[in-house]
């Protein structure tokens, strides 16, 4: 019989959890890495492509040995989550999510002229095609992955994403009319819209990460 | 509102996880309800009381 205190592998579980997101957020790392250096290669493969092309295969082969040893590691997605269907469902809602996010950007990058992908961290025009393309994607997918995301996460997740949505918008609501009144002042630039919602997503995402977790 | 889950959950030792699988909610959530810092709704409550066997006021005390 165990201890109260010391409850069966909740340490452990604990430290795979931890040691799983920090083994794939480098894989992925690598894999995005792999990624831009691909869309340059491509663009580039008529001259001087060589160095790039060394770069992608060093990439590459992190991202493919780290994949491997992540697998070896913990040969799942769970991260110490019980394998119930619930948890499957939230598991897939997140692949959905990271497939919209790169569906979204690769088709705004395939219409950009030049290479490395630059135009994501622009604020410049984008080609007619590519922008109705990709709001298409994210009007029709956002609203089915949220609404399955509410009635899919347990109260506790819920509850932290509420809380962290709060905490976001009060962010917004503090930030967004200072800017907005002094722009009209002559103090400040033109409000961005993007910089306010990678602001609020932010600040947002940080709340609901404390909530669910310290 | 404090709660005897972790004397509960390892009397059968039971991992986090586990218990989690049972109740069908995530790890993070058996661990904010052991911690004190998510109170379970009634339903949840009436789930854990159930599969412990006990009555919800064996399990929870908010007076404490």
């Amino acid at each position: 019989m165990t201890k109260p205190d010391a409850a069966p592998n909740d340490d452990l579980l604990a430290r795979s959890y931890w040691t799983h997101l920090l083994v794939w957020s480098v894989v992925f790392t690598f894999v995005l890495l792999a990624a831009g250096l691909s869309d340059t290669w491509i663009y580039r493969a008529a001259s001087g492509g060589e160095v790039v092309a060394f770069a992608l295969a060093i990439a590459l082969i992190v991202a493919v040995a780290g994949g491997y040893a992540a697998l070896q590691t913990s040969p799942d997605w769970t991260m110490g989550e019980p394998k119930t269907p619930r948890s499957k469902r939230i598991r897939w809602l997140i692949a959905a999510l990271v497939l919209v996010g790169l569906a979204v950007a690769l088709l705004v990058i395939t219409g950009d002229p030049e290479p490395g992908g630059k135009i994501l961290w622009r604020n410049g025009p984008v080609p007619q095609t590519s922008a109705l393309l990709a709001v298409s994607i994210w009007v029709l997918a956002m609203p089915l992955i949220i609404v399955a995301g509410y009635t899919t996460a347990d109260e506790h997740a819920n509850e932290a994403q509420v809380s962290g949505m709060a905490v976001g918008f009060q962010a917004f609501a503090y930030a967004a009319p200072i800017w907005w009144m002094g722009w009209r002042g002559g103090f400040f630039p033109q409000p961005d819209v993007m910089i306010l919602f990678i602001a609020t997503g932010g600040v947002s995402t940080v709340a609901n990460l404390l909530k669910r977790y310290a | 509102m404090k709660n005897r889950l972790k004397v509960l959950r390892a009397e059968r030792d039971w991992s986090q996880a586990e218990l989690a699988g049972r109740l069908d909610v995530s790890r993070q959530a058996v661990n904010a309800i052991e911690t004190g810092k998510h109170d379970p709704s009634l339903p949840l409550a009436f789930k854990i009381a159930r599969l412990f066997g006990m009555g919800i006021e064996e399990i929870f005390d908010d007076e404490a």
